[in-house]
């Protein structure tokens, strides 16, 4: 029970005045001198002691009589609840906690939640509020709730800011979100932030909060920042043993108020540090670092770029792993070799894929009646060139190596028989046969599977045109990666136990057409040997906050247990996050407040008003009123027995 | 309705009518002459009994009787012995076979009053009135007063200046202390030689059965006993309404209660008290009557008439 004029309580220490009348103006009674006594003294004795009970129970009355008048004044009302709306002109509102990286800057998270405990102390009974963090993303880290024991546990969990990048305007889209549901129309969201500059990015669209949702940005940043930030480190994620790599790159950057006019940069292999460099900031606030130390070897590499020289150290480190893979093996079998280039049919395969130090694969040739078992299981990918037949050892072993887990290419020419061919179990589509056009006609690549990884990497644009080609007939479970433009399949693919088969309708040379001269055709045989040998290279750097290493809340080098092989990964911190340029709280405040909010009333007349709703349906002092009569009439009564 | 504070019994009971208010004792209060007020009210006892079958019944003659031997000569009557010869002894005038002692109880507790007169005063009306009365009839009258001993021993005779002396006796009685109605009696019954009638005026509120049997020992001495109780009006009917400190007038002890809460219980012990004091006196042979200060005195003289009538 509470009350809507408390000041009244006071006059509960009236109900003392009873009492200290009874207590100090204890006056006799009057005194008579009587005949004799002796008709009295034999009276009951409960009689008495019923008397000196009505006395005391008299008493009791009188103070109750004043004490309810009192409660009756105070006008009080029954249900807590509606009486703490009354009391505190309850809302509901949503504390909005910058947590990312930008906050890690010195002081300003300490800041950020002092303002909130702050913010704590000045709730009013009945409040509800819930906390939202801008960490890796906008996330609820409390609902609604009015217990403040419950909020301050909850900011205690929050004793850093994470190294995650999220816009203030996912925030404030939660907190909107959430208050659409709340409890009371007093409705608020306030911002504790340093409104950095890149956090403000989309708020300069048409998004609104809802109307009469107020809002309260808080800047709890520091005007004067000083950073240096490397923002990003240059090297491939994989590497092929044996091929001269590019040196690392890092490119320092300048992000505070204040300059930084020198610098010293670190690159760490695995851990230790290889070489340094002195960076000149002066007249420019970015600039790019190239490292001497050249990656070689084989296996992983943790590489890390540290610069130091600024206060803000949380994103002075940026990470790269890299992973140094030997040569992919390629064995060609050329089924229509001579010494002749331009008879040899895989003259422009080999050119292609080249044996030189620069290229990824160590390709191999030899000619079928040479094909051994052992040349097979030496390789990770076998490329059949116009190949007549195999023989049924030869067939089979290759069919163990494909169900193995190696790469089959097959590009059938001219030598190449139709049906009945001993590899027929493994090959994705049946050689129907093969057709010369009319000269002047020709078949080009009209479609192919844009989501097939085989075309990841490569343009649209083909300009390939063939005079001849083979017809093929697709397995159910083939797969037709590119069609000509008769829609008849150009390529065929097909998964064989664990390993993969390319089926083409074309041989890879300029027989047929002038394919091997376009500039496609180095880039897709590249990407063809990488998609047999299964060298597909898996990301190897993240953002923070990434759906794929949405585990790790810290930035640096980890090892991320994929479904094919656990790798050596790096997690950085958002750059933008380094850009310590801030917006004004004002400019964030007119960008998301809605112009359709109305005034609220003052705090004074919705206080009255609400006592009016609460106080009419409960009258209560009308009830005790009613009770102040009927112990007018008991007291009087007793009164009357006991004294007068 | 009289209180212990701000009573006036006058007011409050309805006038008698007629020569009875003469004996309303509101009436005789007013009157500070004693002989005068018993006059007062005997007079108006009478004048109230008009055609009442005791009118002479006292009237006694002085007679003579011969002499004897031993008489004292002072009795002779010379003259009647001048005329015939022989020697007459006169007979005193107070020499009637009716001797009236009144004992009075002054004790503390025959001072309370609620209003109007108290128990003492009250008694003194009575025992001025009835001995006023009884000098009427020549019959002999003496008083004695007591609390816890005997204060004043007035014998019994009927000359005029003996009720004189009486009544002054009366208007000099003050309050005593505590009551022993038996010590006192028993010294009366002493002095008592001849056949007597003896009018204890008393409230009876301390040791009523040793009095009532030292009463009994009057009885079996051949007197003739009647009790006359006063009680005032607010003893009799509790009419307190205060809560109020009530104190023993006597022992001076202090009782606080409430008397809406003990009315009940304090009639029916008084009404207990009371019916035990008559049932008592009736056994001992002791006629009994009640007298409520608030009522005309006629009770008590009707109470004397009465036994008178029945042949003292």
């Amino acid at each position: 029970m509470v009350f809507l004029a408390p000041l009244f309580l006071f006059g509960l220490l009236a109900a003392l005045i009873p009492i200290a009348i009874h207590l100090i103006r204890r006056e006799r009674p009057p005194k008579v001198v009587f005949g004799s006594i002796r008709f009295l003294k034999n009276t009951p004795k409960k009689l008495i002691l019923f008397q000196q009970l009505q006395q005391w129970v008299l008493l009791l009355l009188r103070a109750l009589l004043i004490s309810l008048l009192v409660f009756a004044f105070a006008r009080p009302l029954l249900n807590q609840s509606l009486a703490k709306l009354l009391d505190a002109d309850p809302q509901s509102a949503v504390l909005v906690i910058d947590s990312t990286l930008s906050m890690r800057y010195r002081g300003v998270f300490a800041a950020a939640i002092a303002e909130a405990n702050d913010f704590m102390d000045n709730l009013g009974p009945g409040d509800e509020i819930a906390i939202v963090v801008l960490g890796e993303r906008a996330t609820v880290l409390t609902d609604f709730t009015d217990e403040p024991a419950a909020l301050r546990r909850a900011l205690d969990s929050l004793t850093e800011p994470s190294f995650g990048a999220s816009s203030i305007r996912s925030g404030l889209a939660l907190a909107d979100e959430m208050l659409a549901a709340a409890t009371f129309d007093n409705r608020s969201i306030t911002l504790l932030s340093d409104f950095q500059a890149t956090g403000a990015d989309g708020l300069e669209g048409s998004w609104k909060l809802a109307p009469g949702v107020a809002f309260t940005p808080i800047d709890v940043g520091v005007e004067e920042t000083q950073n240096l930030t490397v923002v990003d480190v240059r090297v491939p994620a994989t590497l092929i043993d044996g091929i001269q790599a590019d040196p690392v790159l890092a490119r320092i950057r300048s992000s505070g108020s204040l300059p930084v006019e020198r610098a010293q940069v670190s690159l760490l292999i695995d851990g230790e540090v290889i070489e340094r460099a002195a960076v000149e900031l002066t007249d420019v606030s970015e600039k790019v670092v190239e490292f001497a130390y050249i990656l070689e070897g084989s296996g992983e590499r943790a590489i890390e770029v540290r610069v130091q020289g600024d206060e803000f150290i949380e994103d002075n480190s940026r990470f790269a792993a890299v992973t140094i893979e030997p040569k992919v093996d390629v064995l060609v079998v050329n089924g229509e070799a001579s010494s002749d280039w331009f008879d040899d049919e895989a003259h422009w395969f080999e050119l292609a894929s080249g044996s030189g130090v620069a290229s990824p694969f160590s390709v191999t040739s030899t000619v079928p009646n040479r094909l051994t078992p052992e040349l097979i299981q030496s390789v990770e990918v076998v490329v059949l060139l116009n190949v007549s037949d195999l023989g049924l050892q030869q067939s089979r072993v290759l069919a163990d190596f494909v169900r193995a887990g190696g790469g089959l290419l097959v590009a059938p020419g001219d030598q190449t028989s139709a049906a009945g061919s001993t590899l027929d179990s493994i090959l994705p589509g049946r050689l129907v046969g093969s057709q010369r056009l009319r000269i002047g006609d020709y078949r080009i690549i009209a479609d192919f599977d844009r989501r097939h990884p085989l075309f990841a990497k490569l343009p649209v644009e083909w300009s390939s045109r063939f005079q001849r080609v083979w017809t093929l007939e697709p397995k159910e479970d083939a797969a037709t990666l590119m069609r000509f433009d008769d829609a008849s399949p150009a390529l065929l693919d097909a998964k064989v136990g664990a390993g993969r088969v390319l089926l083409t309708a074309m041989p890879l040379d300029s027989e047929w057409g002038d394919f091997p001269l376009q500039p496609l055709y180095l880039p897709f045989l590249h990407e063809s040997l990488n998609y047999l040998a299964a060298r597909q290279s898996e990301p190897a750097s993240y953002v923070i906050g990434d759906s794929e290493v949405a585990d790790f809340t810290a930035v640096g080098l980890t090892r991320l247990e994929r479904a094919t092989r656990s790798q050596w990964v790096a997690i950085n911190s958002d750059t933008g996050e380094s850009a310590l340029a801030r917006v004004s709280a004002e400019s964030i405040f007119d960008a998301v407040i809605n112009p359709e909010n109305q005034t609220l009333a003052p705090r004074e007349v919705r206080t009255a008003q609400r006592m009016v709703e609460l106080e009419s349906p409960q009258r209560l002092w009308w009830w005790i009123l009613s009770l102040v009569l009927l112990l007018l009439l008991a007291e009087t009564l007793i009164s009357n027995r006991t004294y007068r | 309705m009289p209180s212990n504070t701000d009573t006036d019994a006058s007011k409050s009971r309805p006038a008698t009518q007629g020569a009875a208010n003469f004996l309303d004792p509101s009436i005789l209060a007013g009157i500070d002459n004693l002989e005068l007020r018993a006059r007062v009210a005997v007079e108006g006892f009478l004048s109230g009994l008009h055609r009442s079958p005791h009118r002479g019944f006292s009237v006694e003659f002085n007679d003579y009787r011969h002499y004897q031997r031993g008489d004292d000569l002072r009795h002779v009557d010379w003259k009647l012995y001048a005329r015939s010869d022989k020697l007459y002894i006169k007979q005193y005038e107070d020499e009637t076979n009716t001797r009236c002692m009144i004992a009075l109880d002054t004790s503390a507790s025959m001072t309370y009053t609620s209003g109007g007169m108290s128990k003492l005063d009250y008694g003194i009306s009575v025992a001025s009135a009835l001995a006023y009365f009884i000098m009427r009839q020549r019959d002999a009258v003496g008083l004695i007063t007591f609390d816890d001993k005997l204060r004043e021993f007035l014998p019994a005779r009927c000359r005029q200046p003996h009720l004189m002396h009486l009544l002054r006796l009366l208007t000099q009685v003050s309050p005593g202390d505590q009551t022993d109605a038996a010590r006192p009696l028993g010294d009366l019954a002493a002095t008592l030689t001849k056949k007597s009638l003896v009018l204890l005026i008393s409230d009876l509120l301390q040791g009523e059965e040793e009095t009532i049997a030292t009463l009994r020992n009057l009885r079996a001495m051949g007197h003739d006993v009647i009790v006359l109780h006063v009680m005032d009006d607010a003893e009799l009917h509790f009419t307190f309404d205060e809560s109020s400190e009530f104190i023993d007038s006597e022992t001076r002890e202090a009782f606080i209660t409430t008397p809406a809460s003990v009315r009940d219980a304090y009639l029916e012990n008084v009404n207990t008290y009371l019916a035990e004091c008559k049932k008592q006196c009736q056994r001992a042979g002791v006629d009994y009557c009640l007298l409520n200060t608030a009522d005309p005195i006629d009770s008590a003289l009707s109470a004397y008439l009465s036994k008178r009538a029945r042949g003292f």
